[in-house]
This record gives C-alpha cells, sequence and structure tokens, in this order.
C-alpha cells in the first residue's frame, strides 16, 4: 500500500490535473493533501477562465484535463469576454459555485481506483543517487515512490498578514506546510518568497442591490470542455460598484500600521492584480476604482469582492468597505488578507518540469512562482503527464510557443527571471492569432489522443470537425451567390453585386460573415459554428496569418538549432560574463531558447553559434524528446 | 542564424582610387553575375581564373567594364562561392552593380560578415574566429559610437523616440485586449492615429535625408548639363582653370561623364560633366546619355547651359523640362555665350522662368568668378538645411527604414478599417522588430512593463 508510482504533494488545481492524467496512464498515484475535503477549493477569485487564461483552460481540456469538465458542472454564472472583438482575443470565463467546485474536482478524483488520497503532510524528500526515492510524511512515515510532483501552492512556509498581525498558515484557517522548502535547500535548490493577496468577504443579505449595477451572464452560455455539449445549471447575476475618495482616505489612514508598506512583508506580489492599498498608492489621482461583488455560490452567503484585495488591519477594511455604495451596511464575513509564501525560481526546471537537480522530481504551480489556477492547472498537467511518461520510459511532452499558450508558459517560466508572480495574458503569447480558444481542440487534441487521454467520443467529435472544415473549404467557398441573393440578405449592410460571386470572395467584405452568406446561398445544412468559424478565419484575416506564419517560421528556424548537452560555456571567451552565468544555469537546448533567456544579447548568441558551429564534430549531440 | 543566402560589399574604400573591389558571397553568387557579366571568352566560368568583360543591367545597358575573379568553394575567402569584381571606383557605377545584385535576392552583407562566413566554414582557425567575434561586437560599438559623434546622437534620440512611440501604441492595444474587463480610461482612436502618422512622418523624413546624407559622404556633385557643344567642357574647364576636358566643336565630343573634384570655398565639390543631353544614333554616345539623364535626378546642383546665341530648342525645353520638378535651390541655369549677339527668343523664353540665372562666356572667361560665388551661395545655403536636421548615412539603416515604411503604411491602413487589435498588433510588433534592428533588441516584456509602469490594473 506504501509503494506507488507517483506521488503528489498537493491537492489544489495543479494536484489535481496531475493526478488525473497520471491515473489515465494507468500508473499508481499517491495525492498527498492536508485535508481530504480541501481538494480543488478556489482559494481565492471563485472564478475560472478570463482573458488568456480561457484560452489555457480550453488546452488544458484538449488534453484531457479536468478544469475545464469540472467548472463546466459547478459554473453559475458564464461569459464569453470580449465578444466585440475577434476570435484570437475572446476568452470565456464562469464564476463558480466554490462548493460545487470543490465537490466535483473530489467527485473526478475519487472515480480513480488507482488513485489514494492520503491525509498527510509531506516534510521530507527521500532521494538515492540524484533520484527522488519517496518521501517523509509527518503522520505516515516513509511512502516509496518513483517520481514526486510537487504542487504545495502557497503552503510552503505560508504566513498570512492582517494589519500587524501575522500568523503561520497556508490560507485562512489551515496550517502551513513546513519542512519541505528545508529539505529542498539541503539538496542545492535555490528559493524566493512570493506575496498574494485575497479581499475581505461579505455577506450577500448585507447589500443593498439598489444602488449597484447588475451584471448579467451569456444567455447562452459556452461550456469550457470540448466534451460537454451544454451547460445546464441555473445562471445568477454578479454586480458592479465603485470605491471614492472617502473611502481611499479612510485606507489611507491604516497605511502605517499595512504590512505591505512597514517592510514586514519581505515577498513581491504582482503588479496586475495589487491590493486596493497599493492601487491607491500607485495611482493617488485615480478617484475611484472598480470593485466586483461576485456571489461564491447558489446557497453560499458569502460575496467576493473583486478588487479589494488588502492586508490593511480589520478595523480599516470594515470602515473603508462601508463608503462603497451598496455596500453601507456591509457585514464581513471574513477579512482580507495578504499570504507570503516559499517558491522555487523555475529556470531550476527544464522544459518538461522536472528539476535540473533531483531526477522524477516535478515542480508545478504557485512553487513555481504563477499566480492563478489556470496557470497552476496547466503546470501541474503537463509536470504529471511527463512524470508518467518517464516511469513508462517514453518520451517526454513539451508544447511550442506557437503551438500553445501552455507552451508560451513553461516557455517564460523557466527561461525568464521572475520579480513578481507570473499570470498568463495575451500579450505574452507571439503568436497570438493562432493560439485561439476556439481551436485548442485542432491544435492539440490529436496529440492528447495519442497519449491517450482523449476518450472516443469527444475525439470523434474532433474529426466530425475537421471533415466540415474540409467541406466548407471544397464546396461550400466556391460555391456562388446571385445577385438576387445578395440583395434580398444583404441590402442592409453590404453594396450589392451585379455578377455571382463566390463566398469565398464576399467573405473579404469585412461587414459578412460565412454563416451569413451560407445561409444566404441556402448552403447551411448542418455545420458546426465551430467549423463555420475555423473557415471564416482562415479566409478572412489570410493576410496577417501569412505573417504570422513568417514569423513562426523564422522562430522555429532557431528552434533546431540544437546546442549539445556537452557543450563548455566557460571555455567561450568571448561570452560576456553574464551571458556565461545564464547559459551554465538554464542550459538551453537550442539556440532559440538561449534567445529568451533574460539577459543574453544578440551578440552572445553570435558568439554561441560561431562556437556551435565551429565544434560542430567535436560534440555529442543532444537526444530530442520531442 | 547564418542562412545560405547570399551577400555583396565593398571590400575596398569606395572614395581615394580609381578601381574599387567588390566581394559577392554564396550559393548565388556565380548566377547572378552571370546574368549581368557579359564576356566574349566567357563560357564556363572556371574557379581562379579572371575575366574581362562589361557588366549590364535589366535592359542590357553598359553599367561598367569590369574584370570579374571567380573563387569556387572551398576555394575562396569566406569557403562559399564568391565573385570579385573590379570595377571602376565611381558611386554611381557601384551603387547600380550593388543595386543589380540586391534585385536578385541578394543583400548587402553585415559589417564582418565575410569573415564570420569564414570562420564558419573552417577557413580559419579558432583563435582568430574569437577575435572575429570580438571584432564583431566591438565593430557594432564603434559605428554606433561613430554615428554618434557624427550626428549628435540626434539620430538614435530619434530612433528610439520612434520606438518609444511604437511601444506605447502596442501597450494601448494591449492594454485593450488584455485588460478590457477593467475599468479604464477608453483610449481614443484619435491617439493611435496621431502616434502613427508621426511615426510615419519620422520615418519619411530620414528616409528624404538620406539623399543629403550621401552628400555628406560622397561630397557634393554638380552636374553641368545642355545640349551638346552648348559649351560645358569650357565652363568645366574655366571652373577647374586647366585644361582637363577635350574640347571641341563637333557634338558629341564628349562621349562619357567626365569629372574632377575641387575644393571651393572649403568644401569638396566634384564636378561633373555629362554628355550632350540629345537623341542620338551612335550607340555608345546613347549610353552615356542615358545616365547623363539618370544623373540630373541624383546630383545636388546641376547648372544648366543654354546657348545665349541660337534659339532655344527641343533639346533644351527637354531638358528644362525634367528638372522643372528639381527643387528650386539645387538648379542654375547658365547662358552661356554672352560674347555672342543674343537670341532674342530665347532670351524672352528664359526671362519668364523663375529660377536663378546667369550670363557667361566660358570661352572669354566672362562672368566666371561670379557664377562661382553663386555656386558658393548655393552649397552653403544646402549644408545649412543639412546641419538642422538628422542625416541618415548608412545604406542598411535606410533599407530596414524603407521596409518599416511599408509596414508602418499598413498598420495605419488597418487602423483606418477598423481592423481587430490583436491584427494590428502583429504588424506593430513586426514594425518594432524592424526597427530594433538598428538599436537592439525588444522583447513583449517591454510592452507589459510599459502598461504596468502607466495604468492601474487589476480587480
Amino acid at each position: 500500500m506504501n509503494n506507488y508510482d507517483i506521488a503528489i504533494v498537493g491537492g489544489g488545481h495543479a494536484g489535481i490535473e496531475a493526478a488525473v492524467v497520471s491515473a489515465k496512464l494507468g500508473l499508481k498515484v499517491a495525492l498527498i493533501s492536508l485535508e481530504k475535503n480541501k481538494i480543488g477549493l478556489m482559494s481565492c477569485n471563485p472564478a475560472i477562465g478570463g482573458l488568456a487564461k480561457g484560452q489555457l483552460v480550453r488546452e488544458i481540456d484538449a488534453l484531457g484535463g479536468a478544469m475545464g469538465k469540472i467548472i463546466d458542472a459547478a459554473g453559475i454564472h458564464f461569459k464569453m469576454l470580449n465578444t466585440s472583438k475577434g476570435p484570437a482575443v475572446q476568452s470565456p470565463r464562469a464564476q463558480a459555485d466554490r462548493l460545487l467546485y470543490a465537490k466535483q474536482a473530489q467527485l473526478i478524483i475519487s472515480s480513480y481506483s488507482n488513485i489514494d488520497v492520503v491525509e498527510d503532510m509531506a516534510i521530507d524528500i527521500l532521494i538515492h543517487s540524484g533520484r527522488i526515492t519517496g518521501l517523509g510524511l509527518l503522520k505516515n512515515g516513509q511512502l516509496k515512490t518513483k517520481a514526486v510532483v510537487l504542487t504545495a501552492g502557497t503552503f510552503l512556509n505560508g504566513i498570512i498578514h492582517v494589519g500587524t498581525n501575522k500568523l503561520s498558515a497556508g490560507r485562512a484557517g489551515e496550517l502551513p506546510a513546513r519542512g519541505l522548502t528545508e529539505s529542498l535547500l539541503l539538496q542545492g535548490f535555490q528559493s524566493g518568497r512570493l506575496k498574494t493577496g485575497t479581499p475581505p468577504r461579505i455577506h450577500r443579505d448585507s447589500i443593498d442591490y439598489s444602488k449597484i449595477e447588475i451584471q448579467e451572464p451569456d444567455k447562452n452560455p459556452q461550456p469550457f470542455s470540448y466534451s460537454t455539449e451544454s451547460i445546464k445549471r441555473e445562471q445568477i447575476n454578479c454586480f458592479i460598484t465603485y470605491t471614492n475618495n472617502e473611502t481611499h482616505e479612510i485606507l489611507r489612514e491604516g497605511f502605517d500600521r499595512s504590512p505591505m508598506f512597514t517592510g514586514r512583508i519581505q515577498g513581491i506580489g504582482p503588479r496586475y492584480c495589487p491590493s486596493i492599498e497599493d492601487k491607491i498608492d500607485r495611482f493617488a489621482d485615480k478617484s475611484r476604482h472598480q470593485l466586483f461583488l461576485e456571489p461564491e455560490g447558489f446557497n453560499n452567503n458569502e460575496i467576493y469582492v473583486n478588487g479589494f484585495s488588502t492586508s490593511l488591519p480589520g478595523d480599516i477594511q470594515e470602515r473603508a468597505i462601508k463608503t462603497v455604495p451598496g455596500l453601507e451596511q456591509a457585514k464581513l464575513i471574513r477579512l482580507g488578507y495578504a499570504v507570503e509564501y516559499d517558491f522555487f525560481p523555475p529556470d531550476q526546471l527544464i522544459h518538461t518540469l522536472e528539476t535540473k537537480l533531483i531526477e522524477n522530481l516535478y515542480f508545478a504551480g504557485q512553487i513555481n512562482g504563477t499566480s492563478g489556477y489556470e496557470e497552476a492547472a496547466a503546470q501541474g498537467l503537463i509536470a504529471g503527464l511527463n512524470a508518467a511518461l518517464k516511469i513508462k520510459e517514453l518520451p517526454g511532452f513539451e508544447l511550442k510557443r506557437s503551438e500553445a499558450y501552455i507552451g508560451v508558459l513553461i516557455d517564460d517560466l523557466i527561461n525568464k527571471i521572475h520579480k513578481e508572480p507570473y499570470r498568463m495574458f495575451t500579450s505574452r503569447a507571439e503568436f497570438r492569432l493562432l493560439l485561439r480558444q476556439d481551436n485548442a481542440d485542432m491544435r492539440l487534441m490529436e496529440k492528447g489522443y495519442e497519449l491517450g487521454l482523449i476518450d472516443h467520443k469527444t475525439y470523434q467529435k474532433l474529426q466530425n470537425k475537421k471533415n466540415q472544415i474540409v467541406e466548407i473549404k471544397e464546396k461550400i467557398l466556391p460555391g456562388k451567390l446571385s445577385p438576387r441573393q445578395f440583395v434580398d440578405a444583404f441590402s442592409e449592410k453590404s453594396n450589392a453585386i451585379s455578377q455571382p460571386q463566390s463566398i469565398k470572395d464576399l467573405l473579404k467584405r469585412p461587414e459578412l460573415s460565412l454563416k451569413e452568406l451560407m445561409t444566404a446561398g441556402g448552403f447551411n445544412n448542418g455545420f458546426v459554428d465551430a467549423s463555420i468559424l475555423e473557415v471564416e478565419y482562415a479566409i478572412k484575416y489570410e493576410g496577417y496569418l501569412q505573417r504570422q506564419n513568417l514569423l513562426i517560421e523564422k522562430f522555429n528556424k532557431a528552434e533546431k538549432k540544437l546546442i549539445p548537452i556537452n557543450i563548455e560555456y566557460k571555455n567561450i571567451r568571448s561570452l560576456s560574463t553574464e551571458a556565461r552565468e545564464k547559459l551554465i544555469k538554464i542550459r538551453p537546448h537550442s539556440l532559440g531558447q538561449a534567445s529568451r533567456i533574460s539577459g543574453i544579447t544578440p551578440a552572445d548568441l553570435s558568439v554561441l553559434l560561431i562556437y556551435l558551429e565551429k565544434h560542430k564534430s567535436e560534440i555529442v549531440p543532444r537526444e530530442t524528446s520531442i | 542564424m547564418f542562412s545560405e543566402d547570399t551577400i555583396i560589399s565593398t571590400i575596398t574604400p569606395v572614395r581615394g582610387g580609381s578601381v574599387c573591389l567588390l566581394r559577392v558571397s554564396g550559393k548565388d553568387a556565380i548566377n547572378i553575375t552571370c546574368k549581368y557579366f557579359k564576356s566574349n571568352s566567357l563560357s564556363n566560368m572556371e574557379g581562379g581564373r579572371f575575366y574581362f568583360g562589361k557588366f549590364v543591367d535589366d535592359k542590357n545597358e553598359v553599367v561598367d567594364e569590369v574584370i570579374i575573379y571567380v573563387f569556387k568553394k572551398p576555394k575562396s575567402y569566406t569557403g562559399e562561392d564568391v565573385i570579385e569584381i573590379s570595377c571602376h571606383s565611381n558611386i554611381f557605377i557601384l551603387e547600380e552593380i550593388i543595386n543589380l545584385y540586391l534585385n536578385n535576392n541578394c543583400r548587402i552583407a553585415e559589417p564582418g560578415e565575410f569573415t564570420k562566413r569564414a570562420f564558419l566554414n573552417n577557413k580559419i582557425d579558432l583563435v582568430q574566429a574569437e577575435a572575429v567575434a570580438d571584432l564583431i561586437a566591438s565593430k557594432s560599438k564603434a559605428s554606433v559610437k561613430n554615428s554618434l559623434n557624427l550626428l549628435e546622437g540626434k539620430l538614435s534620440k530619434l530612433i528610439n523616440s520612434l520606438k518609444k512611440n511604437l511601444i506605447d501604441v502596442g501597450s494601448l492595444l494591449e492594454l485593450e485586449l488584455d485588460f478590457s474587463e477593467e475599468d479604464l480610461e477608453i483610449i481614443s482612436r484619435d491617439k493611435f492615429f496621431d502616434i502613427m502618422e508621426s511615426s510615419i512622418s519620422i520615418v519619411n523624413s530620414l528616409l528624404d535625408s538620406y539623399d543629403s546624407g550621401r552628400e555628406l559622404q560622397k561630397g557634393i556633385e554638380i552636374l553641368i548639363a545642355g545640349k551638346p557643344n552648348v559649351g560645358k567642357s569650357s565652363l568645366m574647364n574655366s571652373l577647374l582653370q586647366k585644361d582637363r576636358v577635350i574640347v571641341s566643336h563637333i557634338a558629341g565630343t564628349t562621349r562619357d561623364l567626365i569629372h574632377e573634384d575641387i575644393v571651393m570655398d572649403d568644401t569638396l565639390v566634384r564636378l561633373i560633366d555629362t554628355a550632350g543631353i540629345r537623341f542620338t544614333s551612335d550607340e555608345i554616345e546613347a549610353e552615356g546619355v542615358t545616365r547623363a539623364k539618370k544623373f540630373l535626378e541624383t546630383a545636388s546642383l546641376i547648372l544648366l547651359m543654354i546657348d545665349l546665341s541660337s534659339e532655344i530648342d527641343n533639346d533644351d525645353l527637354d531638358i528644362l523640362n525634367s528638372l522643372v520638378h528639381k527643387k528650386s535651390n539645387s538648379l542654375i541655369i547658365v547662358g552661356n555665350k554672352s560674347d555672342k549677339e543674343a537670341n532674342i527668343k530665347t532670351e524672352e523664353y528664359l526671362s519668364k522662368l523663375e529660377i536663378d540665372k546667369i550670363k557667361i562666356s566660358a570661352k572669354e572667361e566672362t562672368n566666371i568668378s561670379e557664377l562661382k560665388r553663386l555656386i558658393i551661395r548655393r552649397i552653403k545655403r544646402n549644408e545649412k538645411d543639412l546641419s538642422e536636421d538628422i542625416i541618415l548615412t548608412n545604406k542598411r539603416q535606410y533599407d530596414v527604414l524603407n521596409r518599416l515604411k511599408k509596414i508602418l503604411n499598413d498598420n495605419l491602413k488597418s487602423f483606418k478599417s477598423n481592423q481587430g487589435f490583436e491584427f494590428i498588433a502583429v504588424d506593430l510588433r513586426l514594425a518594432i522588430e524592424t526597427l530594433s534592428e538598428i538599436t537592439g533588441e525588444i522583447s513583449t516584456d517591454d510592452i507589459l512593463n510599459n502598461i504596468f509602469s502607466n495604468f492601474c490594473i487589476g480587480k
């Protein structure tokens, strides 16, 4: 019973994906969690998706991950963002019922007979000749395992701050995990401190709804998972209100007791998700800040005050929040707090998320310095998958920056210096036009299916979509509309035509969509929207996509220039000292990767390239795992 | 990074000699050369040999008589197929030849690139190579410093501000795309237009300055133009004060461009005497005529000579008409043969033109010093213009900016047609990347950092 293929430390969003993917590959999995019933808990805001993050969830799903299915079952407010913009920047987002979400996650975990949930705390790692052999557990002693995926979130030496009070905790009301960081430091790992925060929760019956704006969910909610047919759950509203100068004055009174401003918190917080005190300090001229009031569930009294993350003293939080329209009588159920935690700078990992120092040890999620459930889940999936593949002696799995947001995420993590928690943005993806939320299946599902992570029915859906795309391209696009048909359908919005014209040509008019054209020509029989969109996109934005493809070709060329594993950077005298140190630390596997390392200059790259070409015959080529 | 494309560059100084050497290296070096090099002795280009012949352009018009050295790989400096062309050291000839190669998928060699290739192809050893690597780095620094000194840092500043403008636009686009849920001030499209339009106008003015920049590099060129036998060679001799040009009264004596460098009031000036511009049946002369016409377009200053003693004719008008679009400060009409009786019609015609004019007699050398003063005033005026602007002198920078111009114009078009920001962002990145070829690198981090420092983000 005490002998596993893979042990996963932590049952958060990364841990769940790591457990599910390795279980799907038939391995014996131990999921170690401090409390069984906290698995899948959303510790910060009760929402999944959002810009760029929604793309991540779709990609996770296309590779057989769990997150999309869980939110489809637990979502209570679905919204497709940026619908007024192009497909490449639209993203799904959904508020979740926090309890339902955790329950659904636990249900999925328990559906795999080869996952054992072990309620315990990992305090030590066991190593034999550079390879992981097991874990030391606080209650159950030693656990033998071939691989470990560490997904400890904010629990490693977590400290919670509210005003001048601080206590050791991984999350409100939960113990931190200790010992593990120290045992990793002993092995030579480097760690750092980061900080994140969460806002207060208020009672939903204490809100004056007449004074706040209503934000309605989509009428026709779009599921995250390619296997979900439709969203059946009832949908509820969210709300918007604003802070004002009075709020800001009160918050300022608490600055001398702020753990941030008084230097009690050493860790660096994210600039894109700042605390309210940070916002009013940095943007002093802004007279108001937007707040989203997000219900945490159908039967949950808590309302999450999104935008009001704070670690100011409790009395200040309470007084300040009562100055906000609609919240005058607000009852605080829980105070906002900041949490400081250990992370391991991810330049200690390779693309599979295995550590460079210890074989078969993988890191995923917030301990790699990321923020966000989706970023964590994506890493959990990749780490778990690679751990499983390695045990099965199969080649590792990596995604390129041109293939997926997941590829961008991991590549950025292991190559760049991160001074704040890393969050995904669409602008981080240089090939954004191709990485759409709606084509994650086209990009990744074949890979998922080949790995055995996608069920047959879902795969069949993809084949159907692909067939339809071919059919539309070959049969529908050359089809012509007569001037009569055209005028009947589009007299209001498009200039008439004098000769019959093909749908393909007419599609170049920005005001016309493929679906409308197909309907006008009587061609629309049984095609799904996803297939139509795919074709429309390729035709309408041909020029831009071509230019994007040029950039990708350039990118791929550099990726194919492999750097041998036995290269001795210290022998290359012309490299700058900084570049040499970075290259020795990161050990890039291609010239392309080297070019993305923080601090490597174009001059360094030329020197490196010259050295490589010169020593072509003397160095052992690297085995490629892709 | 190192592609096997074909590169070309001069390998001897362009100025200060009668012959200049060009090197072409890469897989198409021989193919392209065969297309333009005509020689009787050339049936099959053999390595290690040289060939004499004519270099012609796409219209089969002779550019220059040259000697071509053929080096087949690996027996060459770079280890690739190499052609070296020994041609006359004239900037026009050089540019013409280089442009013919550039039109055939060849590109200008980066500094040190021949040596870099030599190393990559095992032609030189490691010690040399590391020295080269250092050299490559130091060379670019030196050239940056060079430009800084030359331009008092103005160009770098301008390029950086251009880049900053584009990063700002990029940030606004990304902000709109990545943070549209947030409560942000709405960004006006007018602001995009303003920034894009001002960027394009900066690029345009830089490109425009390239001609003046070339002047700075190669000196000021004064072209003496006019129909045959109007007295161009005599004028040149008067200006030079020596018998340099063969003068005869038979039209068409000066069959080619003849040039002389003189110093006028501390400025180096190149006087160029053209073949008379007129229709001719003589093939060799026709070539000179074509070239003279072309140089009318590029010269800093043109002295257009008209014979005051005979009636103005179609040949005169042809030249005049082809010059009216020139900036007025680059043209002076020189009425010659003031020693003879003036033709009334010609005088009348000229008096109507709003162009600076002077009457001289090249033969009698009357009014020559007045003409010199006029020329000097013009040169000074042009120089003053130059000192107020930022001047582009580097061909590579010019090429990069030319590409940038096209990308920016596409970008503006996309804006105007209300294209989605994510599409515009692709071209904008392309633009920033292109600009970075001049100044260094940028990453997506630049854009995000810019966003974070300027906007309040975060729910």
